[in-house]
Parts: C-alpha cells; sequence; structure tokens
C-alpha cells in the first residue's frame, strides 16, 4: 500500500513537471521541469540553456538563469535592445531622443539587408537597419546576454547625432576596419570612437603618387581642434611660415600627423598628454598637390578601430628577406646567408628575437612568427627610402608587422625606415611595414639590430621620438608622453639615436598597448 | 686632372687636419648617429658657429676611422655642402674628400667595411651631380669590383654624376653582369644618361 503510494506520488510530481525533471536534448517537453537542470524547453522541445540570446533565435532574449524568453514587443513600440522585438521585428534607432537626451529605438519590420556583421554604407545596407563602424550591428541592453559570445554591447556615437551614442553588439576583440567613401578631393568624414575603444585611425590613400593626401583639420567629438595642418613654407612665406615653425605646429597639434605623398596615417591618440574621448571625431580629409593647396584626385579613406579590452596582447611578426647572398655582412653564421630558413633556425635570430621581446615584454607578447623569401624582386634588393613603398606594398600581412630584411638603404647610413605610424590592420598598402638595412651588420651586432628594430616597430604602432635632434633649439619637439624622463631621454627606446637604450614608460607601454595590429 | 689633384691637395691640406672624434660635441654625434633620418644641411650648421666650420667638421670626421657609423653618416651628408647651381661641386671641400675616401678603397684589402665606406663615398660623389668626365674615370673602373653591393652602388652613383662620358663602361659592363640586381641598376641609368651632357 505505502509503495503504491509512493510511486503515485512519484507519477504526480513528474507530471506536474516539479524541478529536477529528466529530459535529454531533443526530449518532448511541455516545460522546463520536463528537461534536465542544464536544458531548458524550447518550442516543445529539451535544448540546452543559452548562454547568449542568439542562442535562442530570432524573437527571444537569453536570461540571466540562461533560458530563453519570448520578445513580448510589437512593431512601434519602443525598445533598447534587438531581442525585445518579436520574430519578424528589429529594434531600430529613429533618430530622436527623449527627454534625457537618449537615442530612441522602436521595434520596426526587418529590412531586406544583409545580417550583422557585415559590411554596409548606410542603415538601408541592413536586415536590422543599424549600420555603425562600417558593418551592420544590432541594438543591445550594456551587461545582458543580448550579444553573440563573441561581442560585447558598446556604446558607439551615432552619426545624425554625432553627441549621442548607442549601444550596439560589436566584436569583443581585435580590430574592426571599413571604408569610408569620399566623393571629391577634399570632404569633412566622421570617425566614430566608441566608447572603451583603444585607438582608431584613417589610412588615406591616392593613386597618383605626385599628390599629397591627409587630414586638413580634426576636431574632437566635444569639438575641441586637436589638429591643424602645419603651415607650409613654399606657400605661405608672407605669414611667417619657414621650416622651423612649420616643424612647431607639427609638434604642437595635440594629433600628430602630417600628409604624405600616396599615402599617410591619421591615428587617434598620439599619446598620453590627450587621451581619445568616445564619440565622434570630425576629420577634415583632402588631396593635395606638393604646395598643399588642395589636390585633385579623390582619397580612399580606410578606418580602422582596436576595440580590444584590458588583456594580454599578441603581436605577430612576418619577416621578408630580400635576396641577401654575397652581402659582404649578412653571414648569420659562419657561410650561411640570412634567408628565411636560416632565420627560422639560427640561435643568432632567436637571440634577436628574444631581445625583442623582452624590450616589449609590459606591452604585449610577440607570438606567431613568419619567414618568407621575396628573391624575385631585384630592383628591391636595395632601395632608395624615398621608394620604400614599392616593398612595403609586398607586406602581405594584415594582424602584425612586416618586417623587410633588404640588403641596403640610400641614403648610406639609414638603418632602418618605416612609416610613423603605419597603417596598423591594413595590408598591401605603400606603407605596409618597416624595412631593416643589413648594411647596419657591418658596424653593429646583432643586439642593437634589435633595439632598431625594436624602434621603428614602435613608431609604426605610433610612438614617436621621445626627444628631436634639435630639442635644445625647440624645447617643444618631442612626444606627448606624460611620464618621460627628459633628463636622460638617451635611456628610452625611442631615443632617435642608435646609441640609446631600451627603456619604455608607463604611458608609452599603453599607447603601444592601443595599437591596432596587436591580437 | 694633374692640376686638378694639386689643387684639391692644397686645399684638403688647409683644412683642419684628422682628429679622433673625443672632440666631436654629443649634438654632432646624436645627429651622425640617427636611426632612420640623415641629419639635414640646416641641423648640422646649426651645431657649429659657421657653415663654414661645419663643413670642415664634416670633412674630418668623414676622414676619421674612430667610429665607423658616425664615418659613414659623415660621408654621406658632405654632398650638401655642393654649391648650389649654376655653380658646380667641382674642386669644393665635398668633392675632393670623397675622391680621396674612393681612392683610399682602391688601396685598401676590401674588408666588409671598407666596401661599405667605399659604398657611402661613391653613392655621395654621385649625389654632388658634377657630370665631370673625371669623376666617371675614378668611378668606371670600379664597375669590376667583387662586391655585387659596390657595382650596383657604382652604377648608381655614374647615373646621378650625370655625363655621357659613363654609358660606354656602363655598356661594357652590362654584357657581362651575372647578378640581376646590378643589371637592373645598369639599365637604368644607361636609360636616364641619353638626358646628360
Amino acid at each position: 500500500m505505502l509503495r503504491c503510494l509512493f510511486t503515485l506520488v512519484i507519477a504526480v510530481v513528474a507530471g506536474a513537471g516539479c524541478p529536477g525533471g529528466n529530459g535529454r536534448v531533443g526530449d518532448a517537453c511541455g516545460g522546463n521541469d520536463d528537461c534536465a537542470d542544464v536544458l531548458q524547453c524550447l518550442n516543445r522541445s529539451c535544448v540546452a540553456r543559452c548562454k547568449q540570446a542568439p542562442d535562442c533565435g530570432d524573437g527571444y532574449s537569453c536570461d540571466a538563469r540562461g533560458l530563453c524568453q519570448p520578445a513580448l514587443l510589437e512593431q512601434s513600440d519602443g525598445c533598447h535592445s534587438e531581442v525585445e522585438c518579436g520574430p519578424g521585428l528589429t529594434c531600430q534607432l529613429t533618430g530622436a531622443t527623449d527627454g534625457a537626451k537618449q537615442l530612441v529605438a522602436k521595434c520596426n519590420l526587418e529590412g531586406p539587408g544583409h545580417p550583422a556583421g557585415f559590411e554596409c554604407k548606410d542603415d538601408q545596407d541592413c536586415h536590422a537597419g543599424t549600420c555603425a563602424l562600417g558593418h551592420c550591428v544590432n541594438l543591445c541592453r550594456p551587461e545582458t546576454r543580448d550579444c553573440a559570445e563573441s561581442e560585447r554591447c558598446i556604446p558607439v556615437p551615432y552619426p545624425a547625432l554625432p553627441n549621442a551614442m548607442f549601444p550596439a553588439c560589436l566584436p569583443a576583440g581585435g580590430a574592426i576596419t571599413w571604408s569610408i567613401p569620399m566623393n571629391s578631393p577634399a570632404a569633412e568624414i566622421l570617425l566614430p570612437f566608441p566608447d572603451g575603444a583603444r585607438s582608431a585611425q584613417l589610412v588615406m590613400s591616392v593613386d597618383d603618387p605626385t599628390q599629397k593626401v591627409g587630414a586638413k583639420s580634426v576636431l574632437s567629438p566635444s569639438g575641441e581642434r586637436l589638429y591643424r595642418l602645419p603651415c607650409t613654407p613654399s606657400t605661405m612665406p608672407d605669414a611667417g611660415c619657414n621650416a622651423e615653425t612649420s616643424q612647431d605646429d607639427y609638434f604642437r597639434n595635440p594629433i600628430r600627423h602630417r600628409p604624405g605623398f600616396g599615402q599617410s596615417v591619421l591615428l587617434i591618440p598620439s599619446g598620453s598628454v590627450t587621451p581619445p574621448q568616445p564619440g565622434m571625431y570630425r576629420v577634415d580629409v583632402s588631396s593635395f598637390r606638393p604646395t598643399d593647396t588642395t589636390g585633385s584626385t579623390i582619397p580612399q579613406v580606410t578606418a580602422v578601430v582596436q576595440l580590444n579590452p584590458d588583456k594580454r596582447m599578441y603581436l605577430d611578426l612576418h619577416f621578408f628577406f630580400l635576396d641577401l647572398t654575397d652581402h659582404p655582412c649578412g653571414g648569420i653564421m659562419d657561410d650561411v646567408t640570412l634567408s628565411a630558413s636560416t632565420a627560422e633556425n639560427s640561435p643568432v635570430f632567436k637571440n634577436y628575437l628574444a631581445a625583442m621581446r623582452t624590450m616589449f615584454f609590459r606591452s604585449f607578447i610577440i607570438d606567431t612568427i613568419t619567414y618568407d623569401d621575396i628573391l624575385k624582386e631585384p630592383d628591391l634588393d636595395s632601395l632608395d627610402v624615398a621608394n620604400v613603398g614599392a616593398l612595403l606594398r609586398l607586406g602581405k600581412f594584415a594582424n602584425g608587422i612586416n618586417v623587410f630584411f633588404v640588403r641596403s638603404l640610400s641614403p648610406i647610413g639609414i638603418q632602418a625606415f618605416g612609416p610613423n605610424p603605419g597603417p596598423a590592420g591594413v595590408a598591401g598598402t605603400r606603407q605596409s611595414g618597416i624595412v631593416i638595412s643589413l648594411d647596419t651588420l657591418c658596424y653593429r651586432d646583432w643586439p642593437v639590430l634589435a633595439r632598431i628594430t625594436a624602434h621603428e616597430m614602435a613608431r609604426y604602432m605610433g610612438l614617436y621620438h621621445n626627444v628631436e635632434l634639435e630639442v635644445g633649439q625647440h624645447p617643444t619637439w618631442h612626444d606627448q608622453i606624460t611620464d618621460n624622463d627628459f633628463d636622460d631621454p638617451r635611456k628610452n627606446l625611442m631615443f632617435f639615436s642608435e646609441s640609446g637604450e631600451t627603456g619604455l614608460s608607463r604611458a608609452q607601454s599603453d599607447l603601444l598597448m592601443r595599437s591596432a595590429v596587436l591580437r | 686632372m694633374k692640376r686638378g689633384v694639386i689643387a684639391c691637395a692644397v686645399l684638403l691640406c688647409a683644412l683642419p687636419a684628422q682628429g679622433d672624434l673625443t672632440t666631436i660635441s654629443p649634438a654632432v654625434l646624436d645627429a651622425l648617429t640617427q636611426i632612420d633620418t640623415a641629419p639635414s644641411k640646416t641641423t648640422l650648421n646649426s651645431m657649429f658657429p659657421t657653415q663654414d666650420a661645419a663643413l670642415a667638421n664634416l670633412r674630418m670626421i668623414a676622414l676619421d676611422h674612430t667610429n665607423f657609423g658616425v664615418q659613414l653618416r659623415a660621408i654621406r651628408a658632405l654632398p650638401a655642402y655642393c654649391p648650389t647651381l649654376p655653380l658646380t661641386c667641382n674642386a669644393t671641400v665635398p668633392h675632393d674628400t670623397l675622391l680621396v675616401l674612393v681612392d683610399e678603397y682602391k688601396r685598401s684589402p676590401r674588408s666588409p667595411q671598407d666596401i661599405l665606406r667605399a659604398r657611402a663615398a661613391i653613392e655621395a660623389l654621385g649625389a654632388t651631380h658634377t657630370s665631370l668626365p673625371s669623376d666617371v674615370s675614378v668611378l668606371s673602373p670600379l664597375l669590376a669590383d667583387p662586391s655585387r653591393d659596390l657595382r650596383a652602388t657604382v652604377a648608381h652613383a655614374l647615373r646621378n654624376v650625370c655625363s655621357a662620358e659613363a654609358i660606354e663602361p656602363l655598356r661594357a659592363r652590362f654584357q657581362i653582369e651575372p647578378i640581376e640586381q646590378v643589371r637592373r641598376v645598369i639599365n637604368a641609368a644607361l636609360r636616364d644618361l641619353r638626358q646628360c651632357p
């Protein structure tokens, strides 16, 4: 009798769906209690609990217990996140703000465009109706499970109202790259700096290498002018502009930049003195004739934003070796020419890498190393620094830094060369890498070459010479780092001379960690 | 030619003698050890009381073998002190100092540093743009040097000297040059030399 009663209780409890059901994945269910603890009942079937809303499919959010909750909002209802709107609807910004100056969004029918993550030029390109940082995004609520596991809910600036931000799902780490179209030789473009992003840059180029390209001015999100084109001695002689005052202008700008022939890079921030602000930067981009009057070619602009949060970062180095055969100082050991295969297996080269790892250990880990030979480009075996663009175009890796070993650089005496800053995250441009001259090994050893290489890498990543050669006559000609020890600048890695040492201040290390070359 | 050599010798004797680099100021040493920039004439001039003093010191450093890296940059900085057009660099301190250095190489054991020093001097000699047949005569024999880097530097310098006298020796070398890198430089030089006097 007692056993029958016990069996009955069990049956009733099971039928009522009390906690502790034993349904397995795929089993039919009437509620969550029919499924094992780690599962949930979704569409009458036991499935794994969700980690993020996208695990549940369209029209659901994922709550803190890992249960998919159906979205209840209907068309035209106010919303904050994509996951609040029912199936077939999407949460879209209306362009209006509420009383608290927050952007208003409403559930709207999904459009025909691309899903989240695909590149876009404007909102109409996107299925969910929102294009940000050149990619279709979904709106989200911070500190929730609204975004996919590989994403974070990050406030980004809204182009139509540049001082307003809205949270959107963006990749949790790494750099995001997109093209910004221009229709004329000069125009203002908007560079969004998401909240929590580490750096933002514009890579500007023109097809005509006789014309320069770059920024004319930069305004911060709060409207402060951070950069003005340095004066040009050749076009403004009456305005008192000479080579020195032009340099003064360059060093006075909180964002350091100078247009360059064929290509230039604008990187935010330029130092620790002016930290970046979340919001929309307004940048006047232009092509220029050599005299700095407006040019005739239309610039191509690529934006790169580094989103990595504060965590350990990694740098990949990609070594390329031109034909170094018979170079009088090119032997990595007795009678062995430096090349991809000999470098990879050489203790000398391993020590060279180890020295660089030590210099940067506070900022990032030098991780993946690749080795390639370039043996069919004899024009590039030795080259003038004015022509390094043809070589750097062969820099095929967007992640990390492309490092080219050449026989010689002209003018002889230049030991290494690279853009400052370089186009981090963009491969195949006339500035995509740095060049090291093997001539240096005729009078300096590998440890010195390691410091020279590290110096050029750091310049590529956005550090500047800590002091300029002329700092004695021009006290403002130094970098924008707040904690540099100017009493003995020689100890710093960024000292311009080969006689410098390898120190990096905390602010310099922080600036390196912002670079989009890192992953 | 002989008169030129005598003039050169007189001129060089009138300048400060070779000295060790302990007399060079730290600022000048820094200027001549930059990693990624060649020192400008303006910068170098600002480190000395006069332009003549700057040139005299550069010449001294260029001929001094104490600090090889510093010497290289000093050699390469000399052409910036050539007079501006329509004057030529012929029989000036920079030009004659470079001739001394090229001549020195011919008598050297041709160590790696000898080769690199000579290449700096040859490259700088090209940058004087003298159009002098005598410069072609100095450089042309070096097209047969065992170092491919030196041969490439010579071909490039002959192009920059810009005298049609260089066409024949370059053509002759092109016929037998085995290294593609050097052949390309010779080819480019031959193309450009058609425009030269």
